[in-house]
């Protein structure tokens, strides 16, 4: 017998991996990032830090400029902010939180966090994420906090947008998956370090992400367990193969 | 090696720049060795998939401070591992609401007898020996352990896994074997061959 994740529990678990790793401003220094960004004019991919630059411009990732300044605000308890006119071209809000102590948070879009315990050496727990524009009271971030968190918080609007999925001679798009973004090819590095798409139907299948039923991902599992699987990684013309792209196994 | 330690390097750099899908390719690379290391301490597989959560929520909001061991994020993963084993209610406090809200497919728990088998495959039979002794070590100590002796690393990359001068890591180990063998049975002549040759 091999010891194996419940499929549904790590299906649900890597989802939340993925989400808070795309929401994450990069380490140590979001709200550089922001004044970089609004300083230069320079359109960032979404949760972008100075490596994402690298991925500028790959059909379907999302590029996030500011459209104003940052408003930074230090505070304790739960508290409204108000933003501010909306300027023109402006579609969400990115708000960094940095816990200033332990406590419990809540934002707008109904997303929580909170900071267990406050190490005072350590690196700030920092949560940082964007939101619609309608999920504003008005034009009001209304932060919920538990009554002695001591917070500091980073309220910046901004321009977000989704690049469109490019599509190849094939007909096939490809370009970065993400949220509302799933392309025929998606962006992969291949074992060799070559950057190249892996077709999203071989990903599925390799991953079992095709069973519908609890008791068919258990067939999968059982089938496939402890094994890995490798998939072709193409150029972006999708018949050029540049390198293989392991999945799973041990 | 080289070329699998480069890629997962990238897929790191990528991560950490706040590319979401690359950091869910190093959660598919090393969930395996996570869960199996937390199982073998555990013998429970809900524990192990909620300390297996715990690490990689941990080394995510710790990125800042990861070591990569040979373009590797997986030592420190399984130093991570070690310590949430200890005590995994206390690993979980931080997490609780975010890995309750976890779905669970309906499986039952595996029965004690196949949870004996499944922690006998990931255990050669003098490391089921090793397991029982092991945990009386201090923290750094034992993670060392855990690495070289049933992760397979060797003394200097378990060494900047747990961040401390290789020196001092064969120390520890050396203080450690003693313990252990002064811990192990005199009728396992076996478990102290394996001790001594390595």
């Amino acid at each position: 017998m091999t010891i194996d994740m419940d499929p549904v529990f790590a299906a649900a678990l890597r989802d939340v991996l993925v989400r808070r790793a795309a929401s994450a401003a990069p380490a140590r220094r979001p709200r550089r990032r922001l004044w970089i960004g609004a300083a230069l004019g320079v359109a960032l991919v979404g949760g972008a830090g100075v490596a994402a630059a690298e991925l500028r411009g790959l059909p379907g990732s999302e590029v996030v400029e500011p459209v104003a300044k940052p408003i930074t605000v230090d505070g304790v308890g739960p508290l409204r902010i108000d933003l501010g006119p909306v300027p023109e071209g402006g579609t969400a809000v990115t708000f960094a939180l940095t816990c200033r102590s332990a406590g419990s948070f809540t934002y707008p879009d109904g997303a929580s966090s909170s900071c267990a315990s406050f190490d005072a050496g350590g690196v700030p727990s920092v949560t940082s994420e964007e939101v619609p524009l309608a999920v504003l009271d008005g034009t009001v971030f209304a932060l919920g906090a538990s009554p002695q968190a001591r917070w500091t918080l980073t309220l910046t609007y901004v321009h977000a947008e989704r690049a469109p999925l490019a599509v190849n001679a094939r007909g096939e798009t490809y370009g970065v998956a993400g949220e509302g973004s799933e392309p025929d090819l998606i962006a992969a590095i291949a074992t060799n370090g070559r950057e190249g798409y892996v077709r999203r139907s071989a990903l599925d299948a390799a991953a079992g992400a095709n069973a519908s039923t609890p008791a068919e991902a258990l067939a999968w599992q059982d089938a496939h367990a402890g094994k890995t699987f490798y998939i072709p990684v193409y150029e972006s013309d999708g018949e050029t193969v540049i390198g293989t792209f392991a999945v799973g196994g041990p | 090696m080289s070329d699998a330690s480069g890629a997962e390097r990238e897929l790191w750099t990528r991560a950490l720049a706040g590319e979401g899908e690359a950091f869910g390719l190093v959660f598919d690379l090393h969930r395996g060795r996570v869960l199996r290391h937390a199982f073998w301490h555990l013998g429970n597989r809900h524990d192990a998939e909620d300390a297996t959560a715990v690490a990689f929520l941990e080394l995510w909001r710790r990125r800042a401070d990861v070591r990569v061991v040979d373009g590797s994020v997986l030592p420190w993963l399984l130093v991570v591992t070690e310590n949430v084993c200890r005590n995994v209610a206390r690993g979980l406090r931080r997490y609780r609401t975010t890995i309750g809200a976890l779905p669970r497919d309906a499986r039952p728990e595996p029965s004690a007898e196949e949870a004996a088998l499944g922690r006998a495959s990931v255990l050669e039979s003098g490391e089921a020996l090793l397991a029982t002794t092991i945990r009386g070590l201090p923290t750094t100590t034992r993670a060392l352990v855990a690495l070289t002796a049933m992760e397979g690393y060797s003394v200097s990359e378990a060494a900047a896994a747990v961040g401390i001068s290789v020196g001092a890591a064969k120390t520890r180990l050396s203080r450690a074997r003693a313990a252990l063998r002064d811990a192990l049975p005199a009728d396992r002549p076996d478990a102290r061959r394996k001790e001594r040759s390595s």
